[in-house]
């Protein structure tokens, strides 16, 4: 029985660009959709005392 | 009811757009004029998304167990909407790193998750934090909620170094600490770029959220017998009335 395990995989990742563009897409989509809720809550009209 | 329109430019929008402009170069550097790691090809641009992530939401977690010491310290509401402020920024920052986590494991572990310390940790952060946020929900007492909410927010802040040291202190699938001393001086620029962005963007969105909390919260303070739901549940034509007559 082999003491050492084999590798499952060598050498160099290649491709995946789907990968990069969902983590760069879901990110940039999230914060934009956040700022665009926090610009429209701090725009909403203050009450004033009465 | 009369009412006063709040706008104008004002501090966090300076950090706002900085900060989206840094994110912007830096990311754009990143994905299209930095070179491929050596052995994750180009999957390793999702360092430049990542890392800068991690650092901004670990700094906007301080900047919250911070807000909360003062909210405790001084029972005043200005550090109460900045504990949820910067409560809810650091949840968003938090789910987009294990989502940018998963993505960047896939290719390169094979897996999108893994019970590694460093994601297990990362995820028990955000649940503790979005906890936090639930617990502000919840309780309608003003007073109660910012005591409450901060000692939450304190005790939730105890995971935040665990995740930091989890991959010294573990074995763990996941690389050590990131930092310029440990990538490659042509990965530098945009890392740093794209981690300032996050920074200043992490600090604007808390300014503008702070914002339009704090004068809610203001309002409930100064008025401590009034549970902030009690008026709405007050019967047709009744102008006065205590609170607890109110709220039944």
């Amino acid at each position: 029985m082999n003491e050492v395990a084999e590798p499952v995989a060598t050498g160099v990742i290649t491709g995946g660009w789907s990968y990069i563009w969902a983590a760069y897409g879901v990110t940039w989509a999230a914060l934009l959709l956040f700022l665009g809720r926090a610009l429209l809550l701090s725009r909403a009209p203050d009450p004033e005392p009465e | 009811m009369a009412t006063t329109q709040s706008g104008g430019l004002r501090w966090e929008h300076g950090l706002l757009a900085l900060g989206l402009a840094l994110l912007a170069v830096g990311h754009v550097q990143g994905l299209f004029f930095a070179p491929a790691e050596a052995m994750m090809g180009d999957v390793g641009r999702i360092l430049y998304v990542h890392v800068p992530t991690a650092w901004a939401d670990m700094l906007v977690y301080t900047a919250c167990f911070g807000f909360a010491v003062a909210a405790l310290w001084t029972g005043k509401a200005t550090y109460d909407a900045a504990v949820e402020a910067s409560a809810e920024v650091g949840v968003l920052y938090n789910a987009l790193l294990l989502f940018q986590g998963s993505v960047w494991a896939r290719p390169t572990w094979g897996v999108f998750w893994t019970w590694d310390p460093r994601l297990t940790t990362s995820a028990v952060v955000l649940v503790l934090f979005l906890g936090v946020l639930v617990l502000r929900r919840v309780i309608p007492e003003p007073e109660r909620r910012l005591n409450l909410s901060a000692i939450a927010a304190v005790l939730a802040y105890v995971g935040v170094p665990i995740v930091y040291f989890s991959v010294k202190w573990w074995r763990t699938l996941h690389q050590p600490f990131s930092s310029p001393q440990t990538v490659d001086g042509s990965f530098i620029t945009p890392l740093r770029l794209a981690a300032f962005g996050m920074i200043f963007l992490g600090a604007g969105l808390i300014g503008l959220r702070w914002r339009a909390l704090r004068r809610g919260l203001e309002r409930d303070l100064a008025t401590p017998d009034l549970p902030a739901a009690a008026p709405a549940l007050r019967l047709p034509g009744e102008a006065g009335g205590s609170a607890a007559g109110g709220a039944l």
